[in-house]
């Protein structure tokens, strides 16, 4: 058993280090990057300030406003750079490579398109984010990065989980899963994550936006900058940890039914 | 699955409804000179507008990664009419879809006014000439640098949002939007849109379209020099 | 080929597998095409029918057939990707689809139209991966890449990124990685495709070596007929999801090689008269004024070459069996008809 994980480790790091020694050959693609995610904090900060303006009774000032969304936006970043592209590997026949390997294949798929990039670029963000937070706002930090770095973790994995359980429809070919993967996740949300406050939202379509997930981050981030009430932050984190298990249970099962049917085409 | 397009398009535009109702109720019955009713069209608007926009740039820069570019140079016809019309096709069904939503919400909320549908038109063309000619200089790009990614990334980004994709620009300052006035970005997607909502006037109509012809003059003949300067440095990489 | 004993590693019972694809839309009126659009029709391919293989610890198998035969098919069923629709198939004690994540790490797949490589690092880095993949001891599987290497020649390629090889090069490095866990099978997807003749020389050394030394069962899919002529002493010929031939190579030949090709340069003629009666008995390909080419009989050949000698004055001859090549595109052709 503790060989297994050994083992299972020993991959996830080696994986990590080929991804990085990737985005290092294109160093310019990395920079402007950098570039990009710097424009795009300015821009959400500008509008951060217009809406406190135009709008009264707002109920955030424009820091935490700016605190709160561009929180979000660093944990939805990386819960999105670790979702592979499972669709074109089973179309291009990449996944029968997988397959052939010893190793639990919605693992190996993970691992094998997390998106080091991204991450490192959202931790320097973050990094940045706490600067800011010391210097402009009363926050309590270390709390903050506690259960920031909790919530990403639990999410991703959460966000994952509820992934690949769609995606396995993919291998027989089933429209399903991709069909429920669109509506509840991709673009509606990245859409306006950054541009209004989230608990604006009635509370049911953020249940709806990517299933729990969205609901658990955009509370428990809340929670963090009004007031530091920690028995609703570890209930809410309690119950998404077993739903999390719930799911990537389920996940594993649809995978192994699913395989089944799978034909296996494009090499 | 284009009815996952479609779905998707409602469901985005349903929490925009919610998220702004939201918005006016916490203040005063209209926030930057607008209405409630009007970011309402605003993003329909703004949703319908945007499906007319190909995504050229891709299939420009797939090709030329690919080396397919050379294919299209022999038979001497240009490249970009082609892609429009490919990534066209299957935008088919989402389009009319989101046309039939425009116009019974313009008919329920009262915009349905003929002269603003014609001005609309002219506009929207406008609209759809500046941003193809726009993206396709950025296009250009790639012949230099072989991969898209990051730079166009932050393009695309700032063009964006000085287009009024993310708020629609009567939120910015005073100053700020008589700056727009004399960039391209506004008559991407803003300034069409506030031409239906009706809320220009003969001046700033007038002004306007000289502004947006100047712009697409500018963008097309430079795309011509830069075009012939890039045929010339492609060597036909790839393939 | 050395076979270590009569224990059976890969036994298949009445194995079948069928794919559903689409059928292609015929349909004539907007209606049906419009439902056609959310609801294909589909129809049934049969990859593989009641398909039954044994094959030994340590055996060398060539697998022929046309496109679309099943063999890759049988190997993806074989290495666990698919599961087959009836039947069994047992694989090194395991069953391959079921158990797979054990049965995979003691197999190796190489797919010739596919590097397994990481493209933009060197290759020892990938290597390493592998290494990591089949949870190897470090040490060893030092070893086991410095000896590898040092087999197919690619030891000064190990520090060079993957992208910048050349297509012979890449195999090699794909095969040092595929066998870097001393697996006990390794299926051979078409290995040499694309290959320039002395990477294909290189590959055949290998695998030969590699068979004889380790006795790792190898089944070869491929095209190329040199590859079976030269490595493997048993043939499998598939059409259709079923076996046409399955035994030796040299039975098979013998059965099918009922011609002898010859190729005759000369200089004059001598008796045009029964040169003339003696091409009538060749079926001549190729000719020019003073060649030819073609074949004759098996039965007739001495006869008709001694008085070939007699009515032309050959300057050079050439006389062989018929290239195991066209003996499969001959049965192709008949399967057409």
């Amino acid at each position: 058993m503790f060989e297994k994980f050994k083992h299972y480790s020993k991959f996830a790091i080696i994986r990590i280090k080929i991804s990085l020694q990737n985005s290092m050959e294109f160093k310019f693609d990395f920079i402007a990057s950098i570039f990009a995610e710097i424009i795009y904090m300015i821009l959400t900060y500008f509008i951060a300030t217009l809406f406190i303006n135009a709008i009264p009774n707002f109920g955030l000032t424009a820091i935490q406003l700016f605190i709160y969304t561009q929180t979000l936006v660093i944990i939805f970043t990386i819960q999105n750079a670790t979702k592979s592209q499972i669709m074109d590997s089973i179309k291009d026949g990449t996944l029968n490579l997988d397959l052939i390997r010893p190793i639990n294949i919605i693992y190996q798929s993970f691992w094998n398109s997390f998106g080091t990039k991204t991450i490192i670029i959202q931790i320097l963000k973050f990094i940045f984010i706490i600067g800011y937070i010391l210097i402009f706002s009363n926050i309590n930090i270390g709390l903050y990065i506690l259960l920031t770095i909790v919530v990403t973790i639990i999410s991703t994995i959460f966000a994952n989980a509820i992934f690949y359980l769609l995606r396995s429809y993919d291998l027989k070919k089933i429209q399903a899963g991709s069909f429920f993967h669109r509506i509840t996740n991709e673009g509606n949300i990245s859409n306006y994550i950054t541009t209004y406050p989230i608990y604006l939202l009635p509370k049911f379509m953020l249940v709806y936006s990517s299933f729990f997930s969205l609901y658990y981050i955009a509370n428990t981030t809340l929670d963090v900058i009004y007031s530091a009430n920690i028995t609703n932050i570890v209930l809410l984190l309690g119950a998404e940890i077993v739903l999390t298990i719930i799911f990537m249970y389920f996940a594993n099962l649809a995978w192994k039914k699913m395989l089944k049917y799978y034909e296996g085409f494009g090499g | 699955m284009v009815l996952t397009d479609i779905i998707v398009d409602i469901i985005y535009l349903f929490m925009m409804v919610l998220v702004w109702t939201k918005l006016f109720s916490l203040g005063s019955g209209q926030i930057g000179g607008f209405v409630l009713n009007d970011y309402i069209m605003y993003y329909i608007i703004s949703m319908l507008i945007v499906m007319f926009y190909p995504a050229i740039e891709n299939y420009f820069s797939s090709d030329v990664n690919n080396g397919n570019l050379v294919i299209y140079l022999i038979r001497n016809l240009n490249p970009m009419i082609r892609y429009y019309f490919f990534s066209m096709g299957s935008d088919i069904f989402e389009i009319i879809s989101m046309s039939i939503i425009f116009i019974i919400s313009s008919i329920y909320f009262g915009y349905f006014i003929i002269s603003k549908i014609l001005l609309f038109l002219v506009f929207l063309i406008i609209a759809i000439l500046l941003t193809s000619l726009f993206r396709a200089l950025v296009s250009l790009i790639a012949v230099k640098t072989q991969r898209i990614g990051g730079v166009m990334g932050t393009i695309f980004l700032t063009m964006s949002f000085l287009s009024g994709s993310w708020i629609p620009l009567n939120l910015f300052p005073d100053i700020v939007q008589k700056i727009f006035y004399f960039l391209p970005f506004q008559y991407m997607r803003y300034f069409p849109a506030i031409t239906y909502l009706g809320k220009t006037n003969t001046s700033q109509l007038v002004f306007g379209f000289l502004i947006s012809i100047l712009w697409i003059i500018t963008f097309y003949f430079l795309f011509k020099f830069l075009y012939k300067k890039a045929i010339k440095s492609f060597e036909g990489q790839g393939g | 080929m050395i076979v270590i004993s009569n224990s059976n590693i890969i036994k298949t019972e009445n194995l079948t597998k069928v794919f559903e694809k689409n059928k292609p839309c015929l349909h004539k009126s907007i209606i049906k095409k419009f439902i056609y659009y959310f609801k294909p029709d589909k129809e049934e391919v049969v990859a593989l029918h009641n398909f039954n293989i044994t094959i030994e610890k340590g055996e060398f198998v060539g697998l022929v057939g046309q496109n679309g035969a099943g063999k890759t098919t049988l190997v993806k069923i074989l290495s666990g990707i698919l599961t087959p629709n009836s039947g069994i198939a047992k694989s090194n004690g395991f069953i391959p689809y079921i158990q797979r994540e054990e049965y995979v790490s003691n197999i190796g797949v190489i797919f010739g139209s596919r590097s397994i490589l990481e493209y933009n690092i060197p290759v020892i880095d990938s290597l390493r991966l592998y290494a990591i993949i089949y949870n190897l001891n470090k040490d060893e599987s030092e070893k086991r890449i410095e000896y590898l290497s040092n087999l197919l020649e690619i030891k000064d390629l190990l520090h060079t990124s993957v992208r910048k090889l050349s297509l012979g090069q890449k195999m090699r490095c794909n095969l040092v990685a595929s066998f870097l866990h001393h697996p006990k099978i390794v299926f051979l997807d078409e290995p040499t495709i694309g290959l320039d003749a002395l990477a294909k020389e290189k590959v055949r050394t290998f695998l030969k070596e590699i068979n004889e030394k380790e006795h790792v069962t190898l089944i070869l899919t491929t095209h190329d007929m040199d590859d079976i002529e030269e490595l493997c002493e048993r043939l499998i010929l598939i059409n259709k999801g079923e076996k046409l031939y399955d035994g030796s190579l040299n039975e098979f030949k013998k059965e099918h090689v009922k011609k002898k090709y010859i190729s005759v340069t000369y200089s004059k003629v001598k008796d045009n008269k029964l040169f003339d009666k003696t091409k009538n008995e060749i079926n001549i390909k190729e000719s020019s004024k003073t060649y030819f080419e073609g074949e004759i009989d098996l039965n007739n050949s001495s006869r008709i070459i001694e008085t070939l000698f007699n009515c032309i004055d050959i300057t050079d001859l050439d006389v062989r069996e018929t290239p195991l090549e066209d003996i499969i595109k001959d049965i192709y052709c008949e399967l057409k008809r």
